[in-house]
C-alpha cells in the first residue's frame, strides 16, 4: 500500500561532483563495478544502468540539485515504472542526498529497501558511490 | 438501459460522492470548461481530504469502454487538438516519447516515457501545484473489444491524501468529455 522509500544519505562530496557521477555513463557505470551504464544526460532521454537491468528515461534535471527518473526493472511487467526523485543539498563541504522511490510493484519493497540479503539502494548505489567519491 | 446509460452512471456516480466544497486546485475541480459531465463540478470548489484508508492510497485502477478504435484513443490522448477540444482547455502535448506534455492549461504537466502506439502509454504526470519534483506514473493501456475499446487505467506513485480527488478526477476531467469526443 505505502509502495515507498524516502532515504537520505550524506556523502562527502559536492551536489556537483554527484550529480555528474549519477548521470555521466562512464562514471555510472566505474562506481557500480564496471556494469555498462548508457545515460542520455537531457531530459526525456533514456537511460540504460547495470547492463540493461535498470532502464527508464529522465523526466526532470535541475543541474546539481534534482533529477527525476521514470525507472524499471528489467523483469517487471510491461509497462510498469516506478519513479525516482533524487534530490541534491549541499551541507557545508558535503551533500545531503535525498531519495523519493514511489510507484515500484508492493512486493519489492523490501528488496528495494535493503531487507533482503542482497540488492537494495544502500548496497547497489551508495555504499559503492560513497567509496567512488572517497 | 443502453450501453452508453450504463457508462454514465459508471463514471459519475461515483464522482459525485467524492467531491464536496474546499479550496485550491484539485485534479477533480479544475477550472472547468463545457457541459455536461464537467458542468456537475461547476459549482464545488473542492475536495474533502480523503478519509480513512483511502488517504494512504497512493494508486488507483480503473477501467473504462469506449467508442472507437484503440488508434482513434490513443491519439486523442497524445494530438494537443483533440485534447485541447474534449478537455475544453489549452493542451501542448508533443506526441515523442520523452516529449513533454501540458494538459488542461499547464495545470497538468509531464513526460512522455513510453509509447506504444494504440496500445499503451506512460507519462509521468504531476499537477503544476504538487511539491517541486514530485510525479506520479500514469499508463493507459488500450484493448479493442468489439467496436469498442477498453481503456485502463494504472495511476501509481502519487502522494498521499490524493486518492479521493484523482478517483474522481479521471472520470470528470478525462473520460466524461473522451466520452463525448468519440461520439
Amino acid at each position: 500500500m505505502s509502495e515507498s522509500i524516502h532515504q537520505e544519505i550524506i556523502l562527502k562530496a559536492s551536489a556537483s561532483r554527484i550529480y555528474e557521477a549519477l548521470l555521466d555513463s562512464k562514471e555510472f557505470s566505474a562506481f557500480t563495478g564496471g556494469a555498462p551504464a548508457e545515460i542520455n544526460r537531457e531530459a526525456g532521454g533514456a537511460f540504460s544502468c547495470f547492463g540493461g537491468v535498470i532502464t527508464g528515461r529522465n523526466i526532470e534535471l535541475v543541474p546539481n540539485q534534482r533529477i527525476v527518473q521514470a525507472w524499471r526493472v528489467g523483469n517487471w511487467p510491461e509497462g510498469k515504472y516506478s519513479l525516482l526523485t533524487l534530490e541534491l543539498q549541499a551541507q557545508g563541504s558535503e551533500t545531503r542526498l535525498v531519495m523519493d522511490h514511489v510507484g515500484f510493484p508492493d512486493d519489492l519493497r523490501a528488496h528495494l529497501n535493503g531487507e533482503r540479503a542482497d540488492g537494495g539502494w544502500h548496497r547497489q548505489y551508495w555504499e559503492p558511490l560513497r567509496k567512488y567519491l572517497a | 438501459m443502453n450501453e452508453r446509460e450504463k457508462m454514465s452512471v459508471r463514471i459519475e456516480a461515483p464522482a459525485r460522492r467524492r467531491l464536496i466544497v474546499g479550496g485550491a486546485f484539485a485534479f477533480s475541480s479544475l477550472a472547468v470548461g463545457s457541459a455536461g459531465a464537467q458542468s456537475k463540478a461547476q459549482h464545488i470548489m473542492a475536495e474533502l481530504p480523503s478519509a480513512g484508508a483511502d488517504k494512504a492510497r497512493t494508486y488507483l485502477h480503473q477501467e473504462v469502454d469506449f467508442n472507437g478504435s484503440p488508434q482513434r484513443i490513443y491519439e486523442a490522448l497524445l494530438d494537443s487538438k483533440q485534447f485541447s477540444t474534449f478537455s475544453g482547455e489549452p493542451a501542448e502535448i508533443n506526441s515523442e516519447v520523452g516529449g513533454a506534455v501540458s494538459m488542461f492549461g499547464g495545470k497538468i504537466v509531464g513526460r512522455n516515457v513510453e509509447l506504444i502506439p494504440n496500445e499503451r502509454i506512460v507519462q509521468a504526470w504531476r499537477p503544476a501545484n504538487w511539491e517541486p519534483g514530485v510525479y506520479s506514473i500514469v499508463k493507459f493501456e488500450f484493448k479493442k473489444r468489439g467496436t469498442k475499446t477498453r481503456v485502463a487505467l494504472d495511476h501509481t506513485g502519487f502522494p498521499e491524501g490524493n486518492f479521493g480527488h484523482l478517483d474522481a478526477g479521471w472520470k470528470i476531467r478525462y473520460w466524461g468529455p473522451l466520452e463525448k469526443f468519440l461520439i
